[in-house]
């Protein structure tokens, strides 16, 4: 026999996240007029130490066997409260959230009346689901003790290296001939001043001899397929094509420098080049020896503009036609413009140097100090405005090759500077081959184009899906000691479902009722994962199964099923209708 | 004079119609495009109660039509853009299912503008308040629904007393 529910329902003020618009007392109180709530509280922060108490002393004290929040989104606290209950042996499934906060107060904050009223409607819709709540029973999946790391620039060398070390194989996959993605390409890195080839050389040394580490170079995933724990892909190396196996898999497919093409007569003058052309103009390996000379003329530049925001923080107003604007800030570019101006001083000391800033954002370690000593070299800073942005022009003929005129807002005085060289501060893009690794791994990106965290705050390294993390600036702009703490925490965050050997992943799967399937195959054609096969019964009947270990719980074959065959646990027909009846009958609902 | 103040009620009443609407919004998009909404304190009418399914791909159309039945005004699907959906083609079959829902609708003699379909992903919290309000003042236009147990009223002129 079913036991009957004993709910306990727990409201939560979010400090005054919630309980600064929502009535958290009247919601509460509400509650207990709900069928088989049997205890209702509010509380400060329902997640805190003395919250998660709370419930679990509730759970004893009332014999609870259904637990409902009501406070945050269950995107971020679903976990945090299946695990409160586990802990008191509930399974994590008896568990509701009403989300009170992303979806009431935080949206309707002027409207305090209509948002208690609204609040009470989820908290009844949450009691009608959990009514018809089931415990369902746990599933474990092997973990193999091996990852995949795409891309192979600092970030993706960093993480292979990581995990290695503690012991798993690593498939390291690069798409160019070489390792060390962009930062092989820089001239030196600040704040320090490193030759990049320094930092990278040894580190790819240990790469290239670690028995642990399987590298492909010039190589692409063809073709990638499983889950956490369980995954096989394809990787085409040149002609050759390798099938490997794995448990988990980190992205670091970088960035790529923005094009400017077609702003700030970018590509109609020689001299006027990205900050990683001028990287490359001054390495030793580059076209002049490392020598500073203007492209145009082949003369070490008398006077040269740096230009910041080239490709960031765009606007409708800055951003080219036809274009999307970047809003985002690239983040490496000031400090970067600065350690430039530095370096063109050491190589030439009598250059003028015009820094055309529009904020100056010298945010990371030793940054601001590196601002400080720029300014004793004497250059000159000129701040300009996102709504008259500096203007260059070819002056054949004249003294200098170019001219830069800008509005400076800091004296408010136009001005005129003649240079030989321009350098476009250029930001961040995400990689070509962003959306459509996004599309094979099943993970989202965030408007900037960007791979999305699961969570800004508390999982910026996770993506959507289970066993795939984030490493370096694939998921935003970022310079190389962030792009490193990054890898080194996502390898680790990979590692930990190998080294357990077994992960728990969600119970709420497809089940058939062999009863009732008529072996049209229908579900089998609506499921994206080949999730469905036929079996043979008795007298040669065909029923269709599910394969739990490939099933993602997306319910599609469920509302395919002519038959009404499929159950689709933890969003049953029944739990969603009784939710959708409570919300539009409140008398329904009531005791 | 008394007449008179029932007569004020009484306009009160009419303007005050509040629809109801339910929303089913997929877990990885749509959900998470209604919490950043909520985290950017972007503000739209309180009217929808929001039902979290995994996919879109999950929606039966007894469901859809089961919320109408018992009166909700308007019902809205959300879903991750083409190409976007955590389960590859759930959305697609959504889709598909959606098409043949609205003429099915009709049928019923509900305005197809209670229903609809719209893909608001992870990071579109602005749009996802944008499309409740325009549902809410859309819905405000045509009236309660003629299912409407929620509401006093009777049938609206255009939608002819439902046959089920
Ligand atoms: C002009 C400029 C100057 C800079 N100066 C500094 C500085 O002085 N100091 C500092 O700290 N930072 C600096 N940075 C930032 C620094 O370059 C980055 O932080 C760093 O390169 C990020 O490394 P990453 O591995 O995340 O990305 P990337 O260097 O972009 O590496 C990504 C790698 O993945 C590969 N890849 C992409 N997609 C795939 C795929 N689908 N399959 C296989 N492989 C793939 C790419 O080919 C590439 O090799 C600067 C950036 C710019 C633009
Ligand atoms: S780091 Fe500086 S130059 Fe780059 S986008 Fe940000 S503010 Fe602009
Ligand atoms: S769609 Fe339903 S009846 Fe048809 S094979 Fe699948 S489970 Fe059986
Ligand atoms: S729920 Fe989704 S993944 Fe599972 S069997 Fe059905 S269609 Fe396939
Ligand atoms: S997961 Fe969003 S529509 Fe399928």
């Amino acid at each position: 026999m079913e036991e009957e529910p004993r709910i306990g329902v727990f409201v939560c003020n979010c400090g005054i996240n919630i309980g600064g618009v929502v009535n958290v007392e009247e919601v509460a109180e509400y509650a207990t007029t709900l069928p088989n709530v049997v205890v209702s509280r509010s509380s400060l922060y329902t997640c805190s130490d003395r919250g998660q108490g709370m419930i679990k002393d509730d759970i004893d004290e009332f014999k609870l066997n259904r637990v409902i929040v009501a406070s945050c989104s269950p995107r971020m606290h679903e976990p945090t409260f299946r695990k409160v209950i586990e802990e008191k042996g509930l399974n994590k499934y008896v568990f509701e959230q009403a989300n009170l906060r992303e979806h009431v107060s935080w949206v309707h904050s002027k409207q305090p009346e209509e948002a208690t009223k609204k609040a009470k409607d989820l908290v009844r819709m949450a009691v009608a689901k959990a009514r018809l709540l089931e415990s369902l029973p746990q599933h474990l999946v092997d973990v193999k003790g091996e990852a995949l790391v795409i891309g192979g620039g600092i970030s993706g060398l960093t993480a292979a290296k990581s995990i290695a070390d503690r012991g798993f194989k690593v498939h390291l996959v690069e798409k160019t001939p070489n390792f060390g993605g962009k930062m092989a390409q820089l001239y030196k890195v600040f704040p320090t001043f490193d030759d990049p080839q320094e930092l990278l050389n040894p580190l790819v040394e240990d790469i290239m001899a670690h028995p642990n580490i399987t590298p492909y170079l010039s190589a692409e995933i063809a073709d990638i397929e499983g889950y956490i724990g369980n995954y096989r892909a394809i990787i085409r190396e040149q002609t050759e094509e390798k099938e490997i196996e794995f448990g988990t898999i980190i992205v670091a497919t970088g960035f790529n420098a923005y094009d400017p093409n077609g702003e700030f007569k970018y590509g109609k003058h020689q001299n006027i080049l990205t900050a990683m052309e001028l990287h490359q103009l001054m390495r030793a390996d580059g076209p002049t020896q490392g020598n500073l000379v203007t492209p145009a003329e082949g003369k070490p530049p008398r006077s040269i503009a740096l230009i910041s925001c080239v490709g960031s923080r765009q606007n409708e107003n800055t951003v080219p036609e036809g274009k999307k604007p970047n809003a985002y800030c690239s983040r490496v570019c000031c400090t970067g413009m600065i350690a430039t101006g530095m370096e063109i001083k050491e190589k030439s000391p009598d250059a003028d140097i015009f820094v055309l800033y529009r904020d100056l954002r010298t945010h990371g370690k030793g940054h601001e100090e590196l601002f400080t000593e720029f300014r004793q070299t004497g250059s000159t800073m000129i701040r300009y405005t996102d709504d008259q942005l500096p203007m260059i022009s070819s002056t054949q003929g004249a003294e200098y090759p170019l001219s830069v005129t800008s509005y400076d807002s800091l004296s408010g005085l136009n001005v005129e500077i003649p240079v030989d060289l321009v350098v476009l501060a250029t930001g961040m893009i995400p990689d070509d081959s962003a959306s459509n690794i996004a599309s094979k791994l099943h993970i989202t990106i965030s408007a900037d184009g960007f791979f999305q965290e699961l969570h800004p705050k508390l999982a910026p390294l996770d993506s959507v899906t289970d066993g795939v993390y984030l490493a370096g600036t694939a998921q935003g702009p970022k310079d190389v000691p962030d792009s490193v703490s990054q890898s080194l925490g996502a390898a680790a965050k990979a590692c930990a479902p190998m080294a357990l050997g077994q992960v728990e992943v969600e119970s709420t799967i497809a089940v058939i009722d062999e009863d009732f399937c008529t072996g049209c195959g229908v579900c089998q054609g609506s499921c994206e994962f080949s999730a469905i096969v036929f079996e043979e019964r008795d007298e040669g009947k065909k029923v269709s199964k599910v394969i739990e270990a490939l099933c993602k719980g997306c319910g599609t074959c469920g509302s395919s099923c002519p038959s009404a065959a499929i159950t689709m646990l933890h969003f049953k027909d029944a739990q969603l209708d009784a939710m959708v009846k409570a919300a539009l009958t409140p008398q329904a609902g009531e005791k | 004079m008394v007449e008179a103040k029932e007569m004020i009620n009484e306009t009160e009443c009419e303007t005050k119609f509040e629809p109801k609407l339910i929303g089913f919004l997929c877990n990885w998009c749509s959900y998470a495009g209604a919490d950043l909404a909520g985290t950017s304190r972007v503000q739209y009418p309180p009217n929808i109660r929001i039902v979290r399914v995994m996919c879109t791909g999950r929606l039966d159309p007894q469901l859809i039509l089961n919320t109408f039945r018992y009166g909700a005004d308007g019902v809205l699907i959300a879903g991750c853009h083409e190409g976007d959906c955590h389960y590859i083609g759930g959305n697609y079959r959504a889709y598909r299912k959606y098409i043949l829902l609205k003429e099915f609708v009709k049928k019923m003699g509900i305005n197809e503008k209670r229903l609809r379909l719209e893909w608001v992903s992870a990071s579109e919290g602005e749009r996802f308040a944008k499309v409740v309000r325009e549902m809410v003042d859309d819905i405000k236009e045509i009236g309660p629904s003629p299912f409407g147990v929620t509401t006093t009223g009777g049938v609206v002129e255009d939608e002819p007393e439902p046959k089920i």
